[in-house]
């Protein structure tokens, strides 16, 4: 018998063996069309100067596609939109390069920046208004794109940083760390501090006023969204609006509120600098010292 | 066990090779896609001259056509000009980028910021979708190498390109003026009636190039000579597209072959006075500061746009131009809405002409909408007047006079008086001199 099932385990992988034989001979697949694909390049013929700046600035260096032609599938279909300025999409680009991703590169290093960076960035002319009359400034979607709108209303001669900060910056800061906290998670204990005090959506019901999220130890409404979210907000808010917006907004906290975002920092610094070897004051000193320079920018031309 | 090979056996017999499908062309889906991408931009880029494109923006084309001056050249830029986009001045063109590329079909995408393509599709706070324009179209159909329909993406706009003539080109500066003077010409009529082969089809009211009536709803755009229909519009088997205005008998005729049709401008029977009957000087008397006596003063009724709006100044009272009267070319009719009046000294300050109620003492911060008409007396003790009533927009209140404030920006400042003494106009009549 048990001879019998042998026998019969050999023939059954021989015939096993001679089908996939069969299969991997009989099977012939069509060939890739390599040269014919539908996504193409951009024609040579109609690259210009700033496509070529792009690919040198952006896409080489970093892996990022800065999209300044506006296009249906990458926007949101539910807003009517126009696209930007050729001369406006120069100064975002610009701009981006000298005060977002150059910023980790100091300090972190380009590989670090090319590999978490979010990987699309696309600009839109106008902004996305919704009928309440809020206007959207900046979205990302999922770490992977970063939506910048109202670029034609950017005036080169006299943009400020806390316009930058206020529109995009902030957005593009807080949309990092959340790449990075989703490929290395921080520690537990940060959730569980403020545990009681996140309300989900309701972050912006008039109930849960500004003063209200100050007192509780969030250093924005949003930031009482989640545990994630106010982790980003932290992190965003420490680097971008500079040391007296935080201490004014510790102040506007109270000793309680205070405490509470002081412990809460003291995390998100110790997981910069374990996780990823990036000291969160040295990258705010950056930030600062390239918004000084940002006047040397040439914002006109390439 | 042998059930089990008979199994495996099965199996692999009936997975082993489907036979494979022959294409049905000769080269690859892609590279097909990608040969109609290139054909579709030596289309664009090939008439030296350029296009004159018919653009319907807003969905369901509600406001009608446009024309449009395109030029796509091989550099991937793309020059337009436009007839009403009015954030650019009149007659100058924009350039922007453009591109062609495949989705599931062939799209010409406007894709950079163009001031004259994209005055359609710009939003704003208070007006979310904008004109409602696309900027990425599907091409739908080559009629010929001279003729292109294209339709937009998202919300369903309808271009259409025609070449402009290698020989003897069309001048865009030139057509638009033929565009203007048609367009300022025919506002002379508020009702047109629909005759084909000298029978009556319909009675159309004008809006906004738009002909609505009982059965027929027809959108149209401008021509240097007359207007074309958004679609043929086929009554009785008869086919009609294009139009030409002939200003001696206010119709427009059908100038498609074989066919006798046309549009015809006409005055209903309520009708009251003709525009040009309201320009001149006129005496207002209205409750100024009194309630019990009327004050009088003279003021000029001017032309504002011809057929569409009047200026009625006083130097008398205000220093600024004037209010607008809107003149209503179906009732021969003019009305006061409320109003927003720029100033010309002091920036961001401005009039408001709000809407009044006298007897219930409320004004309304409308701006409009609520306000007065004006009803003409049939001449009556051999004078003419206008009496202001009522619009009866407002509905709460009774409106039987206007007030007059000043603001700076949107903010309130103080009550205007003028010279007159008082900012509260009410019981408004006009007398021609």
């Amino acid at each position: 018998m048990l001879q019998k099932l042998y026998v019969m385990k050999r023939v059954i992988y021989l015939i096993l063996t001679m089908f996939m034989t069969v299969i991997n001979w009989s099977c012939k697949e069509d060939e890739i069309d390599r040269n014919n694909s539908i996504f193409k390049d951009p024609d040579p013929a109609t690259k210009t100067e700033f496509d070529k700046w792009l690919l040198t600035n952006y896409t080489y260096p970093y892996n990022i596609v800065l999209k300044y032609k506006m296009q249906d599938i990458e926007s949101n279909m539910t807003y009517e939109l126009a696209p930007a300025t050729v001369e406006k999409a120069i100064a975002f680009a610009k701009l981006i390069k000298h005060l977002w991703i150059e910023v980790f590169d100091d300090v972190a290093g380009s590989n670090f920046t090319k590999t978490y960076i979010p990987r699309i960035i696309h600009l839109i002319g106008s902004g996305a208004y919704n009928t309440n009359n809020t206007v959207l400034l900046g979205t990302a979607e999922g770490g992977l794109k970063i939506t910048l709108y109202r670029v034609n209303d950017l005036y080169p001669e006299t943009v400020t940083a806390s316009l930058l900060v206020d529109r995009y910056l902030k957005t593009m800061f807080h949309e990092f760390a959340h790449i990075l906290h989703q490929t290395k998670n921080y520690s537990e204990g940060f959730a569980k501090i403020s545990n009681a005090n996140y309300v989900s959506d309701d972050w912006s019901s008039n109930s849960n006023t500004e003063a209200m999220a100050y007192e509780l130890g969030f250093v924005s409404r949003y930031s009482r969204k989640e545990a994630n979210e106010d982790f980003v907000e932290i992190f965003a808010t420490f680097v971008v609006h500079g040391q007296e917006y935080w201490n004014n907004v510790l102040r506007r906290a109270g000793y309680k509120g205070a405490n509470i975002i002081t412990q809460k920092f003291e995390i998100v610094q110790s997981y910069l600098q374990t996780a990823w070897n990036i000291d969160i004051y040295e990258l705010r000193r950056n930030f600062e010292s390239r918004v000084a320079s940002m006047h040397l920018l040439n914002l006109k031309s390439l | 066990m042998n059930k089990i090979i008979h199994i495996l056996i099965m199996v692999f017999v009936l997975q082993s090779c489907v036979q494979e499908e022959e294409n049905l062309f000769g080269v690859s889906a892609s590279e097909r896609m990608q040969k109609t991408v290139a054909e579709y931009k030596e289309l664009l880029t090939s008439p030296q001259n350029g296009w004159i494109a018919e653009y319907y923006p807003q969905k369901n084309h509600s406001v009608g056509g446009y024309v449009m001056f395109l030029k796509f050249n091989t550099a991937g830029t793309v020059t337009a000009n436009c007839e009403i986009a009015t954030n650019v001045p009149a007659n100058t063109t924009d350039s922007s980028l453009y591109d062609v590329f495949a989705e599931q079909g062939p799209i010409l995408s406007f894709s950079t910021y163009n001031r004259v393509m994209h005055y359609f599709s710009e939003p704003s706070s208070s007006d979310v979708d904008g004109r409602a324009g696309d900027y990425e179209f599907v091409f739908m159909k080559v009629v010929s190498p001279d003729e292109i329909h294209l339709k937009g993406k998202k919300q369903g706009n309808k271009l259409v390109l025609r070449k402009n003539p290698d020989i003897n080109p069309v001048v865009p500066n030139v057509y638009f003026d033929g565009v203007k003077k048609i367009a300022d010409d025919v506002a002379k009529f508020g009702l047109f009636r629909l005759l084909v082969e000298n029978k009556v089809i319909d009675s159309l009211v004008v809006s906004d190039r738009t002909m609505s009536g009982n059965s027929i709803n027809v959108t149209f755009t401008y021509t240097d000579e007359g207007i074309r229909l958004y679609e043929p519009l086929i009554i009785n088997g008869v086919t009609m597209l294009n139009f030409k205005w002939i200003p001696e008998t206010g119709k427009y005729e059908c100038t498609d072959s074989g066919v006798n049709a046309y549009f015809e401008g006409y005055f209903s029977s309520g009708f009251q006075l003709q525009y040009e009957d309201f320009i001149g000087e006129w005496e207002m008397q209205y409750n100024g500061r009194s309630t019990s006596s009327l004050s009088t003063a003279t003021v000029q009724i001017s032309i504002k746009q011809k057929y569409r709006s009047f200026l009625l100044s006083c130097k008398e009272i205000f220093s600024f131009p004037g209010i607008v009267l809107t003149y209503n070319p179906q009732k021969g009719t003019i009305s006061l809405i409320s109003q927003r009046i720029e100033f010309i000294s002091g920036g961001s300050n401005n009039i408001r002409v709000f809407a009044y109620g006298r007897s219930s003492g409320y004004y309304s911060t409308n701006i409009g909408s609520i306000g007065l008409d004006g009803i003409w007396n049939n001449d009556a003790n051999g004078k003419k007047q206008i009496t202001f009533v009522d619009n009866k927009v407002w509905g709460t209140y009774k409106v039987d006079g206007i007030l007059l404030q000043l603001y700076t920006d949107n903010i309130y400042l103080n009550n205007f008086t003028g010279n007159a003494g008082g900012h509260r106009f009410n019981n408004i009549t006009l007398t021609k001199k």
